[in-house]
């Protein structure tokens, strides 16, 4: 991925949001690019691009600059990031009533409430980029283990990229069909992360729906960056899965899905890359 | 097995249900993570399919028992791998398990697919076999054989190289599988994979089970708010609707404003106001209004009628006409209250009446209630008045049967009476002869038209009341124009109604409505009242039922507000009503009751009759008897009527009690929700508070903070000056060097050495030593030339020239030894200054160091406040001696 503006100009701070060094955290995968201000030529120069992540050694170093600095892209992630919290709290709060012995959602109650907290998040036409699907399932699922992800950018960055994209991608579906054990989700994304970074061949041999799922999301993901039609793509698409997703993005599409609404994107003006 | 149903399967060859089903086939799933849920999502699918046709309890046991075989296996899959959590009670599948349940126009199919643990070893040889025969090899095919009990149709898919499982469980929608393939006996069918299954066929659609919409599907019915009709309704009273339907009106019942009446004497003897308060309130009001006579009274004979008789104390059998006695007894209550007006306005214009006692009660008191009507019994004379005269102060009930006994009572005439009547008090006579005479003239053309209208009075609503007032007028009409003879004819013989042979009947029908009394001024206050009771009789029967009703219905309307009181009233009352009717019920029975007085009025009449003359007492003496064993009666009837509306009014008032629990209750709870709110709402703002406390506390810490870097800033401003100093001190030092290096260099100058100089001396230097070669190569000249004129010397002659010659050799060679003397100084002039060049420069290396290292300490201390950057050091040039040499010439 390439930026567009690696650096700003002094200028550019009015609309630029400060975030203290101190506050990141090291393989904490970054989803928006990262700025630090040279005084001595008075501009923004970025030090990380997005799907990137600092080491222990580089916050250390940074320590010195204070400041980090994003630009106001980053307002583009905010309901992804909410809607992400808000299927946490949801998981988290069954899964606690369940081990206090109590009955929690039903299962298909559960369903509804999820589809209906993610389902705006898709665009009119059911489209969607999928880095923005990466920033919910981060907030969904937390973060990757560092060596998985340390190991797979030093092997290749833009397989750990892809992988990461895809694992999310895949996440994102799972969800879709119904799956709504937290602890399953956030096991399911790690392998599928090992399974698209090509680091495990656990899902090589399984046939079983989540199997199905990453297969079916490595094919509809494309090239990773580009904007997804969800319906239609799952209709083109053969498989058990494809079509069970088509019918949830069909509900999501009449019901869910705000009209008029644009898909949020990493291109354009308010991007982050040229188109 | 590759059909079931009209059309065969699409494909066998892939999991999921689509294969089995149609091309229309829909397919609900949902991914279960716990058995917890099954019975919830059976419900769903349960109620989603309701009108699919097929046997309910057939579709939850296949869902069940298939969800249970998954689970098993998980428990199995936990064994083996030794971990130690109880599988059974965390209820948790090891894998999701994703279940299918689908269906088309003729069939429905449930499926749940899942692993076989790693350790699970199956046997699939001849497993049809023993499934079907029902003789399963292990508990897995135990368990397929439940399932197969429950199904038409088992399928179940394997492919041993992932262990992977599917059962498939096939339900036919009623009539639409052909008879021959249910009885096939073959209903168990295996599938092995042994390469890669296909992919399933399409469906028609897949439904997430949280795309339905189960919030209706679910729903639970409410209980009805208004009940049904109930099918005893005739037979139980108060079976009615709710009295709580809003839309319902309580019967009988009446505002209270409207129902209260104000029973006022006329006359001034009166002491009291009572009022009285009729129908929905329940209140029971025994008090007395004590109205004296202006006359003396020798007796002060009471009586009282009220209750009923012992007969009917108990709840007799309930009749049919329940209905109707509610009807009958709204009727009594406005017959009632109309007499009361009437007596009202008779008793401003009663004579001296001697004793009236006015007993005022609830509205189920007020079919017994009976005016007592005592007159003295000295005074018959003054009381008699030909029928339809007179009237007193009191209220009568039950319409014209009071009014029909005194006339039957009273056979005497009105003048015998008075003329036998002694003169005790001339005015009181007076009054009483005039409120008589006012009675009488009002009276007697009421009479007249009355007696007219009396046959015309028909059947009322109110059967016993008409009843009585039927019977009442049919005596009156046939006994009416005799008695009012018979009474002139027996005033004098049979004083029934006054002397003291009267007394004993009196005494006798002390506690019977009617009086026996001999006054004839009562006797007509009795028949005015009666023909008062005729009048509104023929006032309601003049209306119609509906008319009645209607106003039944309006008069029973209250508000909300006012049924809420009446009700708390009501059930506050109940009990009251009941005791209430006891006491009714104990006075009859109790000492003095009906029957007492009926049994001694019998036993005396047995005496008196000896005493009786003519038949024509006699006759009436037994009148009267059948007369009191009639009222005897009637007032039985009453009190069984009045129990049967008191029971309904407890019933009434327990099913009130009931809703209004269920209110309160309901609003406790509303009101315990919103004190468990308000008191989140407190917790929410203590926390609120507490976190702006915390922010408060942060930003004085963070003010602290600003004294810490404040003091920080001061000090490196500090420090930055005491190294702007030192820099000063050390640049300073390095201008003393530059000093002393100029200095040097000045005496290197003075000595022909300076950096600038050197370079001079250098030139110089080099001159000098050109000149001494050129020196040398003269003086080499020179000695050759003076070898040469040493050899011309050596030859004759010395010359004069050759002195010269060596003079000038000699001064040639002393410049040459100066010259060589100046070299070598000039040389090690030279050196000296190179080697203090050399050491000028080190140390001005050195002070740039310093400077610069300085210079960044400056910086970084003294940023903020602006390190103050020494200027660069300057570069100490090294000086070194210039050879400048002077060149000798």
């Amino acid at each position: 991925m390439e930026l567009r503006d690696k650096k700003l100009p002094i200028e550019a701070s009015d609309s630029l949001r400060g975030c203290p060094v101190s506050a990141i955290k090291p393989f904490q995968v970054m989803l928006t690019p990262v700025y630090v201000f040279m005084k001595l030529n008075k501009k923004f120069i970025s030090v990380k691009r997005p799907l990137d992540f600092f080491t222990e050694e580089e916050i250390k170093r940074y320590q010195t600059y204070e400041t980090f600095f994003v630009p106001p892209f980053v307002d583009s992630l905010v309901p992804f990031s909410l809607s992400g919290r808000r299927v946490r709290a949801l998981l988290e709060m069954a899964e606690r009533v369940f081990e206090q012995g109590e009955m929690p959602p039903a299962p298909y109650e559960l369903s509804d409430a999820v589809l209906q907290m993610i389902g705006p998040l898709w665009a009119e036409d059911t489209q969607i980029e999928p880095f923005f699907v990466a920033v919910f399932v981060a907030e969904l699922c937390g973060g990757l283990r560092p060596n998985l992800i340390s190991e797979s950018r030093e092997k290749d960055v833009d397989g750990f990229e892809r992988a990461f994209l895809a694992s999310a991608w895949a996440t994102f579906v799972l969800l879709h069909l119904g799956y709504n054990d937290l602890n399953y989700l956030i096991h399911f994304r790690e392998q599928a992360f090992l399974h698209y970074s090509k680091s495990s061949t656990a899902f090589h041999a399984r046939f079983d729906e989540s199997a199905e799922v990453v297969r079916a999301a490595d094919k509809s993901l494309g090239d990773g960056f580009s904007v997804i039609s969800g319906y239609s793509l799952f209709r083109s698409l053969s498989g058990r899965v494809a079509e069970k997703m088509a019918s949830r993005l069909f509900r999501v599409k009449t019901d869910l899905v705000i009209p008029g609404s644009v898909p949020v994107s990493l291109f354009g003006e308010r991007g982050i890359i040229d188109a | 097995m590759h059909e079931f149903g009209t059309k065969p399967f699409r494909a066998l060859n892939s999991f999921g249900v689509a294969g089995v089903l149609g091309d229309e086939g829909q397919v609900f799933y949902s991914t279960l993570f716990s058995t917890r849920h099954t019975g919830r999502v059976a419900d769903l699918i349960v109620s989603r399919l309701r009108t699919f046709g097929v046997d309910e309890l057939a579709l939850r046991a296949g869902l069940i028992f298939t969800v249970f075989e998954a689970f098993q296996n998980t428990l199995e899959g936990a064994r083996a791998a030794g971990v130690e959590i109880d599988a059974r009670l965390s209820q948790k599948f090891s894998e999701p398990l994703i279940l299918e349940c689908g269906f088309d126009a003729e069939k429905l199919a449930i499926g749940v697919a899942f692993t076989l643990p790693e350790m699970h070893t199956w046997d699939f040889d001849n497993v049809r076999l023993r499934v079907e025969s029902g003789k399963p090899g292990n508990p897995f095919e135990d368990l397929i054989t439940s399932t197969l009990r429950y199904s038409h149709r088992v399928i179940l898919k394997y492919q041993p190289s992932i262990r992977r499982v599917e059962i498939v469980c096939l339900l036919g929608a009623m009539a639409k599988i052909p008879a021959a393939q249910l009885a096939d006996p073959q209903r168990f069918h295996l599938v092995l994979f042994t390469e890669q299954p296909a992919e399933p066929p399409q469906a028609h659609a897949y439904v997430e089970l949280g795309d339905l919409d189960y919030p209706n599907l679910l729903r639970e019915d409410a209980p009805p708010l208004d009940l049904p009709k109930s099918i005893t309704d005739t037979l139980i009273p108060g079976s009615e609707p709710y009295a709580g339907d809003p839309g319902r009106t309580v019967r009988g019942a009446a505002g209270l404003e409207d129902l209260k009446r104000t029973v006022k004497g006329g006359i001034p003897e009166i002491d009291n106001t009572q009022t009285l308060v009729k129908g929905g309130v329940p209140e029971v009001d025994h008090s007395e209004t004590t109205i004296k006579g202006v006359t003396d009274v020798q007796n002060d004979e009471k009586i009282v009628v009220s209750g009923t008789s012992s007969q009917s104390v108990q709840l007799s059998q309930l009749s049919d006409a329940s209905a109707m006695s509610a009807h009958r007894e709204s009727a009594y209550k406005k017959r009632i209250d109309e007499l009361e007006r009437r007596l009202l306005e008779l008793d401003t214009q009663s004579v001296g009446s001697d004793k009236m006692v006015v007993r005022g009660g609830s509205s189920e008191l007020q079919d017994q209630t009976r005016t007592v009507v005592s007159g003295g019994s000295g005074q018959p004379q003054d009381n008699q008045s030909e029928y339809g005269s007179g009237g007193s102060a009191g209220s009568s009930t039950g319409g014209g049967f009071l009014g029909g006994l005194f006339k039957k009572m009273w056979p005497f005439k009105k003048n015998a009476v008075d003329s036998s009547e002694g003169d005790d008090d001339d005015g009181d006579e007076e009054s009483a002869d005039e409120s008589k005479d006012g009675l009488t003239q009002t009276a007697k053309p009421k009479l007249k038209k009355k007696k007219a209208k009396k046959k015309k009075i028909n059947k009322t609503e109110n059967q016993a009341g008409a009843e009585l007032a039927s019977g009442e007028q049919e005596e009156q009409d046939d006994d009416e124009d005799a008695q009012d003879s018979e009474n002139a004819e027996n005033l004098e013989v049979s004083p029934v109604g006054g002397g003291a042979e009267a007394k004993p009947a009196a005494q006798a029908l002390e506690p019977v409505a009617a009086g026996a009394e001999t006054s004839s001024t009562e006797a007509d206050d009795l028949l005015a009242l009666f023909d008062a009771a005729t009048d509104s009789g023929k006032k309601d029967s003049g209306k119609t039922e509906s008319g009645k009703k209607d106003e039944i219905v309006s008069e029973t309307e209250l508000t909300e507000a006012e049924i809420t009181k009446v009700a708390k009233v009501l059930v506050e009352a109940a009990p009251s009503l009941e005791a209430v009717s006891n006491s009714i019920i104990s006075e009859l029975q109790g000492k003095g009751g009906l029957d007492d007085v009926i049994t001694r009025a019998q036993k005396e009449m047995t005496e008196i009759r000896e005493d009786f003359k003519t038949e024509r007492s006699k006759k009436w003496a037994d009148d009267l008897m059948n007369e009191l064993v009639n009222e005897k009666a009637r007032l039985g009837d009453f009190a069984r009527k009045m129990n049967v509306s008191i029971r309904q009014k407890e019933l009434e008032f327990h099913n009130r009690e009931k809703v209004y629990e269920d209110e309160l209750k309901r609003k406790e709870e509303l009101v315990r929700q919103r004190e468990i709110l308000v008191k989140r709402l407190k917790e929410q703002v203590a926390h609120i508070s507490t976190n702006l406390d915390r922010v408060r506390e942060s930003a004085a810490g963070s003010s602290n903070e600003e004294l810490a870097l404040k003091q920080k800033l001061h000090h490196a401003q500090k420090m930055a000056t005491a190294h702007r100093e030192e820099a000063d001190s050390l640049r300073s030092k390095i201008e003393e060097l530059r000093g002393q290096l100029d200095s040097s260099q000045a005496g290197a100058k003075a000595k022909g050495a300076s950096s600038n100089d050197h370079l001079a001396d250098k030139m110089r230097m080099d001159k000098a030593l050109k000149q001494i070669d050129e020196l040398k190569r003269v003086n080499n000249q020179l000695q050759e030339k003076i070898s040469a004129d040493a050899r011309k010397a050596a030859l004759p002659a010395a010359s004069p020239g050759g002195e010269e010659a060596k003079k000038k050799l000699a001064a040639a060679t002393k410049v040459i030894t100066i010259t060589k003397r100046e070299n070598d100084r000039l040389t090690t002039k030279v050196e000296e200054l190179q080697r203090e060049e050399i050491r000028l420069k080190a140390d001005l290396n050195r002070s740039l160091i310093e400077l610069k290292r300085m210079k960044s300490r400056g910086l970084r201390e003294g940023q903020g406040g602006g390190g103050a950057t020494g200027p660069g050091a300057g570069g100490a040039s090294g000086s070194s001696g210039s050879g400048g040499g002077q060149a000798a010439a």
